[in-house]
């Protein structure tokens, strides 16, 4: 009789159980679907969302850092992320100097001088390092007048990626080296096609005869003639039918604090004029 | 315990590296029947999946919560509910 009942309650715990999860289970695809099929609405819903707690963790976790025992823990953080954004930054000029060498080279034998589009400055309200499709929040929307292909720029003017998604105040950035995104470039003056492959590293395939080295730019010709890498080693193996080239994001994406968004670039806009 | 690791999964699909949430789904799903497993894989869909080529838009997180859930079932029914 006792192992009826408990039998029983033990089926009906079993069958509620079951029953929240298939709801949960119901009620995510059909938000899902209703995304898809909306463009994106309950994602600009969320990323509203995220962006004020993500946000508001910060500054908590600010006021934890600056008390007590972590306190001498988040001066040296802060001193190693300092001379991290240091070296960074003075990559992220040699690479800039060898870009804009490169372009001078190029406008020398055309007529006409190409002038800068506007943009606007936004802030970076998400960590880089928790999404596992390579993209981060910016906290400017369509209100700033952003749009879906914008490129996002660092302070110093090199590619750190697209806008994929505009909100009415917070945007979505597919990095440059998002993982499996295609981007074609130009390295040593030859064109190839990078291969995101996530946490700011490419590779890519050149043929051999090239005089490529550890440290030089990566550019693209879709993106402005902006650098978006720079060459971090090179497998050179006399058997295989072409080098490897593996490249590395030139800015520090976990020290961004803000970027410069630039409207998306059309194809006919560096056609010279007539 | 599944309050906890709902809570860490939850903050830390915004704001840490994704294992980290990839591993509270797994916990969650072994000993649970954890619809907050499903949220965690939602979330960080909504939250960090791009608009674009057909392989971004694929909400793979969500999809693999499911499959763990789900798929750790029978396992759930054979050694911890009985």
């Amino acid at each position: 009789m006792q192992h009826d009942a408990r039998s029983f309650y033990h089926s009906r715990d079993t069958h509620s159980g079951r029953g929240r999860l298939l709801l949960a289970t119901g009620i995510v695809l059909l938000l899902v679907v209703t995304d898809i099929v909306s463009h994106g609405i309950v994602r600009s819903s969320v990323r509203a969302g995220v962006s004020t707690v993500t946000s508001a963790l910060r500054e908590i976790g600010a006021h934890i850092a600056q008390n007590g025992y972590f306190a001498s823990h988040a001066a040296l953080a802060h001193e190693n992320q300092s001379l991290q954004a240091e070296v960074a930054a003075l990559q992220e000029r040699a690479a800039l100097a060898t870009a804009l060498q490169a372009q001078v080279d190029a406008l020398s034998n055309i007529d006409h001088l190409v002038t800068s589009d506007p943009g606007i400055t936004a802030p970076v309200v998400s960590s880089s390092l928790a999404s596992p499709y390579g993209t981060f929040l910016i906290g400017a929307g369509t209100v700033d007048g952003i749009t879906v292909g914008s490129t996002v720029l660092s302070t110093q003017g090199t590619v750190v990626g697209t806008v994929s998604d505009a909100g009415g105040h917070t945007s979505t950035v597919l990095e440059i080296f998002a993982p499996g995104r295609a981007i074609n470039a130009l390295l040593d003056g030859v064109a190839l096609s990078v291969k995101g492959k996530g946490g700011g590293n490419a590779s890519a395939l050149v043929p051999h005869g090239l005089s490529i080295a550890v440290g030089d730019a990566v550019i693209s010709p879709t993106l402005g003639e902006r650098p978006i890498g720079i060459v971090g080693h090179v497998d050179n193996d006399p058997s295989s039918a072409a080098i490897q080239v593996y490249i590395g994001s030139i800015v520090n994406l976990d020290a961004l604090r803000y970027v410069f968004v630039v409207p998306p670039i059309r194809s006919d806009s560096s056609a010279p004029k007539k | 315990m599944r309050i906890t690791l709902a809570f860490i999964g939850l903050i830390s699909a915004l704001t840490l590296p994704p294992w980290i949430p990839l591993v509270c789904i797994v916990l969650l799903s072994i000993r649970y029947r954890a619809w907050e497993a499903i949220l965690i894989g939602a979330l960080i869909d909504f939250t960090w999946l791009p608009s674009g080529t057909a392989m971004h838009s694929l909400p793979l997180c969500t999809l693999v919560a499911i499959i763990i859930v789900w798929g750790l079932e029978p396992l759930r029914q054979q050694f911890l509910l009985s």
